[in-house]
């Protein structure tokens, strides 16, 4: 009984957590609420099937790195599934820390999977394009304008939405409509049934039936509950889209680029890491990787503001000195980390 | 050092919010521009109300365009 409960809680671990994780980011933004949307039995299955296929893709690249190597970690992952989970693996320090380093793997690469996804999907508007790819939350399409992207509203093709403009007729309940307009900020949408539950306005104007005309709302941000809407209108206000080749070039070769650097940042430290090299160790590593990377792009990135130089052009000699001993800090700090200088910080490693 | 650190923390935050926004704001960055500037929303409405004049009194049914420099130095044309 025991054994049989131990199973069900690695299968949980190792195959449900990672498919919720995957999920998890691959419905963020406005689309979070379709996360927990649906029946359970559905979201069941597809976390499954998402936590497999993260799974055979982690254990594919878990098993190639050199700390998974000389844990003897095959012969563990064998054992389990031939096996069974083993009786030492609750006494067996190697068995427990090689599970933790599995775990802890395959939910960053459960997280970077589902997050890629939703990116994918959302950058090559996919769920534009294509209504299998479409998210739940009708609302966003038609509130971002992105529905003008379809095939339906072609003539739209070549504009670009600066800001959604909504009208509001309201029941108040006692006879007397009233009509509201201004620019649409934000919404909330029922969890369950995707219903709009609230409607947020700027710039909101109220039309008076004794001046004829709109006057303006004393208020920062108008908030319209959904039940009382009796319609509304959808004006989008436009610009002309500017389609520059070097510009989509550029966006896809960053984009690229960023995916590289991205996953080499969080994955490779698993790989170049020393055998020796303990788990908390790896993972320390990936956060002074991730300061390091980041500083040295900072470099040639300008601060916001109206200087617009970038940041090496304006510090002087003294703070670029500074600037990179502390790059140099950390880039010799993920090497000690990674098992690459001397052992200063064996005290962080588990024996 | 102070100048190294809130440089280095101002372009670190541009970083992580190019990869991590979502970029699900119904208003557009250069909407935001236009609505949060005084003068940049009257210059913005007084040709959207240009445009609304010229094509209601006229048979024309085509898309009308004008544009406008924001206070940035920015141009946007206007689609009516």
């Amino acid at each position: 009984m025991p054994e049989l409960a131990l199973n069900t809680i690695i299968i949980i671990v190792l195959i449900l957590f990672p498919g919720l994780v995957v999920r998890r980011f691959y419905f963020s933004g406005d689309f979070s609420k379709q996360f927990v949307k649906g029946e359970w039995s559905e979201r069941l299955v597809t976390s499954v099937f998402w936590g497999l296929f993260s799974q055979l893709i982690s254990l594919l690249l878990f098993s190639y790195t050199s700390w998974a190597k000389f844990n003897d970690s095959n012969d563990i992952i064998n054992n389990i599934f031939q096996d069974g989970v083993p009786n030492t693996l609750i006494t067996d320090s190697n068995s427990i820390l090689f599970l933790l380093g599995y775990i802890v793997f395959s939910l960053i690469f459960s997280g970077i999977l589902g997050y890629l996804a939703h990116k994918l999907v959302r950058i090559f508007n996919l769920d534009i394009k294509n209504k299998a790819f479409r998210f739940s939350n009708n609302w966003h399409y038609y509130f971002k304008g992105e529905i003008l992207k379809t095939e339906d509203y072609s003539k739209y093709k070549d504009l670009k939405i600066l800001f959604t403009w909504i009208d509001i007729v309201i029941d108040t309940k006692n006879g007397n409509n009233k009509l509201i307009q201004g620019v649409l900020s934000q919404y909330t949408i029922n969890n369950s049934t995707g219903d709009l539950e609230y409607i947020y306005l700027d710039d909101a104007k109220r039309w008076s039936n004794s001046e004829k005309r709109f006057k303006p709302v004393d208020s920062h941000i108008f908030v319209v509950p959904f039940v009382n809407v009796i319609d509304f209108n959808i004006r989008y206000n436009y610009t002309l889209k500017t389609k520059r080749i070097r510009t989509i070039i550029y966006g896809i070769l960053f984009s690229i680029f960023s995916f590289f650097v991205f996953s080499s940042i969080f994955i490779l430290p698993w790989f170049l890491a020393k055998p020796e090299v303990g788990v908390f160790r790896i993972l320390i590593s990936t956060i002074t990787t991730l300061i390091f990377t980041t500083f040295f792009t900072s470099y040639f990135l300008p601060s916001r503001g109206d200087d617009k130089r970038r940041n090496f052009q304006k510090w002087t000699l003294k703070e670029q000195i500074i600037f990179w001993i502390i790059t140099i800090f950390f880039f010799l700090a993920t090497l000690i980390l990674l098992g690459y200088g001397f052992d200063l910080l064996s005290f962080i490693s588990i024996p | 050092m102070t100048k190294i650190i809130k440089d280095l923390y101002i372009s670190f935050n541009s970083i992580f919010e190019h990869y991590f926004s979502t970029d699900n704001s119904l208003i557009s960055k250069d909407g935001q521009q236009i609505l949060s500037n005084q003068i940049d929303k009257e210059k913005y409405f007084e040709a959207l109300n240009k445009l609304k004049e010229l094509k209601e009194n006229s048979d024309n049914r085509e898309i009308l365009t004008e544009d406008i420099k924001l206070s940035s130095g920015k141009d946007i044309t206007i689609v009516y």
